[in-house]
């Protein structure tokens, strides 16, 4: 029975959101100066004070920086879905790339609400203000331990790709296991008030942040060239007379 | 009824086989120089992204240690004379004997001395067994002695420096299994570079406790 | 062949070995006062960052691996190191 023609179009569409949220995301919350967040050491009544002087523009961040995480979620899919093509039909790293991608978007998303909230009522009494910001910021930085499995789900597929023309390239599968070692201490930054662990630390927070930014646009070009090659495969594509004949990618590897 | 989602499925539908004459007909890639040859990497090359770039992340956190203390001289001289120098300095003989292991060990192999490359492979391990034993003893004494991770900052960075290094440790220590397995089983096609590979992760493991001993340890005011 | 560069190995140990035992009685607070005390540390420093170059061109074998390769770890070595010894005397 004859497939339709592939159409990848949907696929390449959630890829390119990779390259776009990481820009709309900084844009929202480096614009309006609500990151680098305030220090976790500053007394209840600075925290406050700093919610309250322009507020309607600290809103707009949180907003702003909610609504650009709206975008994380698509490249996960796309991700997927390539990741679908090296595993075929035991795809327990591609469902586990997929479960902890949607964990990070949800655990993004939900602090910059937390965020909102906090920033709503500016007139409140400063402890509370000052615990919805420890809460948003902790929340936003801790919530990137699932990312870290999604790296390491993502490097082991493509380690583990064996056929004649890869997915992705190797290389991304170390890039992933990197990036996720990066992320290693934000674990820490429940512990620290002051130093390079804190939720505004050099560590925990600026490195965490701008390699993540690195690793949606890294994984959205190299998605969308896999995709790419999924639709040459699949739709036959005679201006490449060395690729494998539909169905090749399971060929076995060549010796090393 | 179709047994799995359509997009699990090769393209062609499931009764479709790979196209053996399109396989034989595709560019073959060419292997990758061996040891000794020219343009040779130890490993593959994607493998040195990740050591680098966890050696560079290393490098930012001996800064940010170095950084910390330029802030507060006192605190931390005061805190570096509770730790037992020899004991670091026992640990970094430790793993460099554990790195010569695994160096003569990728000799072994390539020699094609199997067992003998296993042995080494096991000593190694065990000096990196050693490695963590001592480690745990010496941090299991500090915490007795009232040095905790918030006790203050030299202690925090001690702890948390060391505790990463650990990870490495352990993550080594699997490594090192996966490749005393590996050499249980028949030889394999692209064997010699997984075993390049593990012996360059081991290494990496020596190479960032012998800046770290120094930093931690021996950063004198 | 094999069996020289295996002994090759073994000295390079040796001579790492070495270097820790004199790092470990440089870095030791005894005896040393005032500048001579910054000096030693930023000796025991830069004798790490040699250990680690003989770690990486004879155990990893660098010394034999495709240029980029090595002149990457080399770089490694130089900017780490130098900005480990500057933010010691610096900071």
């Amino acid at each position: 029975m004859p497939f339709p023609r592939l159409d990848v179009r949907p696929q390449l569409w959630c890829a390119a959101c990779g390259y776009v949220f990481p820009i709309l995301v900084l844009l929202a919350l480096f614009g309006t100066g609500v990151l680098p967040a305030q220090s976790p050491n500053d007394s209840a009544e600075a925290i406050a004070a700093w919610y309250q002087d322009d507020h309607t523009r600290k809103l707009l961040g949180f907003a702003g920086g909610a609504v650009g995480l709206g975008l994380l979620g698509p490249l996960t899919i796309a991700i997927t879905i390539q990741m679908f093509r090296i595993e075929g039909r035991s795809p327990a790293m591609a469902l586990l790339n997929l479960a902890a991608g949607t964990f990070t978007w949800v655990l993004t998303i939900v602090p910059m609400i937390i965020l909102c909230a906090t920033a709503f009522r500016p007139d409140r009494n400063p402890e509370i203000t000052q615990f919805g910001h420890d809460l948003g910021w902790i929340m936003f930085f801790m919530g990137f331990a699932p990312f870290a499995a999604q790296d390491v789900a993502i490097a082991v597929a493509i380690l583990r790709d064996r056929s004649r023309r890869p997915v992705f390239p190797r290389w991304l599968a170390w890039f992933n296991l990197w990036v996720g070692f990066l992320f290693a201490p934000a674990i820490v930054i429940p512990f620290f008030h002051v130093g390079p662990f804190t939720y505004r630390g050099v560590l925990a927070f600026w490195i965490p942040t701008l390699i993540y930014g690195l690793w949606a646009i890294v994984m959205a070009f190299y998605t969308q060239r896999a995709i790419r090659d999924q639709e040459r495969e699949e739709n036959g594509d005679p201006a490449t007379p060395t690729a494998p004949a539909a169905g090749d990618r399971t060929a076995e590897p060549v010796a090393a | 009824m179709r047994p799995f989602p359509i997009f699990l499925e090769p393209p062609g539908g499931t009764t479709a086989a790979p196209s053996g004459a399109a396989a034989a007909a595709a560019q073959p890639t060419a292997p990758r120089p061996r040891a000794g040859q020219r343009g040779w990497v130890p490993g593959e090359p994607g493998l040195w992204v990740f050591l680098l770039g966890d050696m560079t992340m290393f490098g930012v956190f001996f800064v940010a240690f170095l950084v910390q203390r330029g802030e507060d001289p006192a605190t931390f001289a005061h805190s570096r004379e509770a730790l037992t120098v020899a004991v670091g300095a026992i640990n970094t003989v430790v793993l460099l004997t554990s790195s010569l292991l695994v160096a003569l060990a990728v000799r072994a192999h390539r020699d094609g001395a199997r067992e003998r490359s296993r042995g080494l492979v096991a000593g190694a391990a065990a000096c990196g067994a050693l490695f963590a034993v001592i480690k745990v003893a010496e941090w299991a004494t500090k915490l007795a002695d009232g040095h905790h991770p918030d006790s203050d900052l030299f202690f925090t960075y001690y702890y948390l420096l060391t505790g990463v290094h650990f990870l490495h440790v352990l993550i080594g220590g699997c490594v090192l299994t996966f490749w005393l397995r590996r050499l249980g089983r028949a030889p394999r096609a692209g064997e010699e570079r997984v075993v390049e590979g593990c012996a360059s992760y081991w290494h990496m493991v020596d190479l960032l406790w012998v800046v770290l001993f120094p930093v931690l340890y021996l950063s004198a005011t | 062949m094999t069996s020289l560069l295996r002994s090759r190995v073994v000295l390079v140990w040796l001579l790492l070995v070495a270097a820790t035992v004199v790092s470990l009685a440089l870095g030791s607070s005894h005896g040393v006062e005032g500048d001579a005390v910054e000096a030693a540390t930023v000796a025991v420093l830069a004798v790490a960052f040699v250990k680690v170059r003989y770690v990486g061109l004879e155990f990893m074998e660098l010394r034999h691996a495709a240029p980029p390769l090595r002149i990457a770890f080399e770089a490694w070595i130089a900017l780490v190191g130098a900005a480990v010894v500057g933010t010691y005397l610096l900071a």
